[in-house]
């Protein structure tokens, strides 16, 4: 007997599942408990699309980006305009309903983790609305890196742990916010930003953000009247990217792609591409796709894009890639780089270098992929502000 | 009765764990066996993993250590099987799971087996993980470890008590290693519970550092598990006093027992 875990149906074909120390299983069983008796109850649901509208501002506009059809050589380009929610990215959807739940469940205490900055921005921001304590793990090569949203964070009145340990990058604060949440799980809530962990954190995440994908096939119909060639987005976590394609998983017609850090080139370490250099494995909670090296010790990873910068990927993910019904592919540092300025001169929409990497992606190989008169939208799911002292004018 | 079980039934038990490889493979057999020279009834070691969740700063920087000294499953074994050719004493694998898997969890099995290794404790897969493999190892005679928490329910418990052989690992506290919080208060209370739905011997670990820690434990429970404060010890002393230092770290946590004060002995 091998005891593949392959071989096990689990939460998303044979990915997902709750590998976690003893003292984090008694929390998760609470918390999958409590989002499935708020999200069944419709006053809770109530409170979370009123903030969204009201609060974040909500529905977010799908644009249609001329200029950028034109140079990608495609008949139309539409950007879901996730920047254009309250603090800049899609990463408020997410916030929102977990703070909501947290309050709900009667926690004071918050803990988050965050790469780009973006998830704990959000999360300040709701802590702040809602009168809750909010400590955000980052690690401090991403604390240099995108030190607007730092200042951010503390202006929000957020406590901000650095994180040295190993590269200091989006890995580690997850470890750390788990090690805190280990400590003291029965005043605090984790609120997790991305589509991974372990259950319940991948459906609860999908299901906050999948808002996005909603919204998004519903004024593309109106717009064009059909339902587009494909969607495209990038995927770290993948919490922006499940958010879109949960709309269209029943669309056969409507290709998703989703496109991963290539970082610097395709040598291990270098890179956050899972799928062309990962293979399944466990890390934070869930089976899923996983940069490591062939002892099963996790690899570091190299994007320009902290939000990206990422070893593991959600699990949902990974089915997705295996049932073949997504697509994963990846671009490099200076091609996202590229698209972020192109975005900006045509367009006068400055990306998050995350989204810049799904806009690099459509103008490279969207014409040769899907053909001249295809019409395809992707998740633009964030603003670049955060990323002007990196990248500079 | 699997060997670490009659190890640790008799109780006034003392099982330190140590990371495998750190800071090199010789200097972990040194420690290793100083700490059986000490007196230790049983003996964990950790498989070095580069994201050791579940521990706290300093098994953190061993484990570091020891990646950087080459470790990982197939260099844990080799020490394993080093330390039982050196002597008799239970050893027990502690582990996340990510290595095995990429080992491959019937290999690991099957090697840790005839490497020497009593027991295998696997830190994030939970019995409702599981694949069948902790009935597969007691099988075979390797012993499944099981944890208990303040949080785990006593229905879960009830799974775990099923499963479980050698002994059960009662987490002292919630949070990773290396926290110290003295004796956890409802310990007796705790355990009793425990032994009504489990007959192994009970190790109390997390946040073990002195020996009053010990004494506390012994009134409840059969063994005690010192991971980080003999693991912080052994980094700061010189390579050459390390078995030495081992063994007196050891022993004068056992020798507390006789309700003498080591406390001075054990600080570095």
């Amino acid at each position: 007997m091998p005891f593949d875990l392959m071989d096990r149906p689990r939460d998303f074909g044979p990915f997902g599942g709750r590998f976690v120390p003893e003292t984090l299983m008694a929390p998760l069983i609470e918390l999958e408990s409590a989002f499935e008796e708020a999200w069944g109850d419709a006053s809770f649901r109530l409170s979370f699309t009123s903030l969204l509208a009201d609060y974040s501002g909500r529905p977010t506009p799908l644009t249609l980006a001329r200029r950028l059809s034109g140079a990608s050589g495609l008949a139309a380009v539409y950007l879901k305009r996730e920047d254009l929610g309250h603090t800049g990215s899609h990463k408020i959807n997410n916030a929102i309903g977990q703070a909501l739940l947290a309050k709900r469940m009667g926690k004071t205490r918050i803990i988050a983790e965050t790469g780009a900055g973006q998830h704990g921005v959000a999360s300040a921001t709701v802590c702040a609305l809602l009168g809750l304590d909010c400590t955000v793990y980052m690690g401090h090569v991403d604390m240099a890196r995108q030190a607007p949203n730092v200042a951010r964070m503390r202006l929000l009145g957020a406590r901000i742990e650095p994180v040295s340990a190993g590269q200091g990058t989006l890995k580690e604060a997850v470890n750390e916010a788990l090690r805190d949440w280990a400590a003291r799980p029965s005043d605090t809530y984790y609120l997790l930003g991305s589509a991974l962990g372990p259950r319940p954190y991948p459906k609860m995440v999908r299901t906050f953000q999948s808002v996005i994908g909603e919204e998004a096939r519903r004024q593309f119909l109106a717009a064009e009247g059909r339902l587009p060639e494909a969607a495209v987005a990038c995927v770290g976590g993948g919490s922006n990217a499940i958010g879109l394609f949960s709309a269209f998983l029943h669309d056969r017609d409507v290709k998703l792609v989703g496109v991963e850090a290539g970082g610097e080139g395709p040598e291990p370490g270098r890179h956050a591409a899972r799928f062309s250099g990962g293979s399944p494995g466990v890390l934070h909670g869930t089976f899923s796709y996983l940069l490591q090296d062939a002892e099963g010790q996790v690899l570091s990873t190299s994007s320009v894009a902290a939000g990206l910068d990422y070893p593991a990927v959600g699990p949902e993910h990974s089915h997705l890639f295996r049932s073949g019904r997504a697509t994963y592919t990846s671009v490099q540092d200076d091609s996202a780089l590229a698209a972020f300025r192109r975005l900006s001169a045509l367009e006068g929409i400055i990306p998050a270098l995350e989204s810049a990497h799904a806009v690099a992606w459509v103008m490279e190989h969207g014409a040769a992929t899907f053909g001249p008169d295809a019409r395809v939208l992707v998740n633009l799911s964030g603003r670049g502000d955060k990323d002007m002292g990196n990248v500079g004018g | 009765m699997s060997k670490l079980h009659s190890a640790l039934a008799s109780g006034h038990a003392l099982m330190p764990y140590l990371t495998a490889s750190d800071p090199s493979p010789d200097a972990f057999l040194d420690a290793a066996l100083g700490a059986m020279d000490g007196g230790a009834a049983a003996l964990e070691v950790g498989i070095p993993f580069s994201d050791p969740v579940a521990d706290g700063p300093v098994i953190q920087q061993a484990h570091q250590r020891a990646l950087a000294a080459g470790g990982g499953v197939a260099a844990t074994l080799d020490l394993i099987r080093s330390l039982r050719a050196a002597c008799g004493v239970p050893l027990v694998l502690f582990t996340y799971l990510n290595p095995l898997l990429a080992y491959g969890m019937e290999s690991f099995a099957e090697d840790a087996l005839a490497a020497g290794a009593d027991g295998v404790l696997v830190l994030d897969l939970p019995p409702e993980e599981e694949p069948g493999w902790f009935e597969y190892l007691a099988g075979r005679g390797l012993d499944p470890i099981l944890l208990d928490s303040p949080n785990t329910s006593a229905q879960r418990f009830g799974r775990v008590a099923k499963l479980a052989r050698g002994f059960v690992y009662v987490v002292s506290r919630a949070g990773i290693t290396g926290t110290h919080a003295g004796a956890s208060e409802g310990l007796d209370l705790r355990l009793s519970r425990l032994r009504s739905l489990c007959p192994l011997p009970m190790a109390v670990g997390f946040g073990v550092r002195t020996h009053q820690d010990v004494a506390a434990i012994w009134k409840a429970a059969e063994c005690a598990v010192v991971g980080s404060a003999l693991v912080e010890t052994l980094a700061a002393c010189p390579a050459a006093e390390r078995r030495e230092t081992a063994r007196r770290f050891v022993a004068g946590l056992l020798r507390c027992q006789n309700g003498s004060d080591v406390s001075k002995e054990m600080t570095p």
